[in-house]
């Protein structure tokens, strides 16, 4: 369901559109750009990951999985993330939605892998920016999870 | 680059963008060509031979072509950026493509295109494309 000003429904949409072209091109100011000062982002699927509290904090450990996941700082596209709202609710000046992603990189041996997950996104209007106060992150399951996690793991 | 410009442009171009990958889908010369201005430019650098079409006949009788090496393109096109200034803008898409081409190899494809628009009574056309993949397999 998507409810609320269209105006708002649009820029939230786009939000969520740049989360994904920032994480692609691997900008970390655009990436930043994205978030409330007073932000959460909980990754329970990965440990050590699992509520991360602050931007600044949020940012530093962004910049260690990207690292951890997809190579040199250089290295833009190194992961292909596309982002799809599913719902979206808007009550003045905050809102919540529900996103799909899918996720194409190379794994350690070269092979294109894709995941695909879903965050559960709180939204807050500041200075007529919208901006994630929450991410919530799990990942959705898919036919090579097991395959996908033993990767994970010899990293 | 972000999302710059009035809303209707921007839902405008959302539109097309969109419209691109439906026309892809459902392998509609027609419809595809229709959100090409006369005077536009798709650069494929990837494919030999494709790496720059200019105008519009030309680039819908390349597409017609290229379209015969898939017995399916599923192309599903979310923007990343769109910064629209008056009567012309500039964007960044991503694609999510599951293809079939002609040896019956099955296989996804993530893709960026870089784009110009142009609005050209009233409605936004593509006046340049480009196409890098991104990740294959």
């Amino acid at each position: 369901m998507f409810e609320g000003p269209f105006e708002d429904r649009l820029a939230i949409r786009e939000l969520i559109e740049s989360y994904g072209d920032a994480v692609t091109q691997r900008d970390v100011d655009a990436w930043a750009a994205c978030w409330a000062e007073d932000s959460r982002w909980c990754l329970p699927d990965l440990p050590g990951w699992e509520r991360i509290e602050g931007k600044q904090t949020i940012v530093a450990e962004w910049l260690k999985m990207m690292d951890a996941f997809h190579g040199p700082r250089d290295k833009a596209d190194a992961c292909v993330f596309i982002s799809t709202p599913g719902r979206i609710s808007v009550l003045g000046d905050e809102a919540r939605a529900r996103t799909y992603t899918t996720e194409a990189y190379a794994d350690s041996k070269g092979v294109t892998r894709r995941i695909l997950s879903e965050y559960y996104d709180k939204f807050v209007k500041q200075d007529g920016r919208w901006l994630f106060s929450e991410r919530s992150w799990r990942m959705l399951p898919i036919e090579d999870a097991a395959a996908l996690s033993a990767d994970a793991k010899s990293r | 680059m972000s999302f710059e410009g009035p809303a209707e442009d921007r839902l405008a171009i959302r539109e097309l963008v969109a419209a691109y990958g439906d026309a892809v889908t459902r392998n509609d010369a027609e419809g595809w060509g229709a959100l090409w201005a006369e005077e536009s430019v798709w650069c494929m650098p990837d494919f030999p031979g494709w790496e720059m079409m200019k105008g519009r006949n030309t680039i819908v009788s390349t597409w017609i072509e290229a379209m015969k090496n898939y017995s399916l393109n599923i192309n599903v096109q979310t923007l990343g950026a769109v910064v629209v200034a008056g009567d012309t803008a500039t964007g960044r898409a991503y694609t999510d493509e599951l293809v079939t081409d002609a040896t019956g190899a099955t296989y996804r494809v993530s893709g960026r295109y870089d784009d110009e628009y142009v609005k050209q009574d009233g409605r936004w056309l593509f006046r340049s494309r480009m196409f890098k993949v991104l990740h294959s397999g």
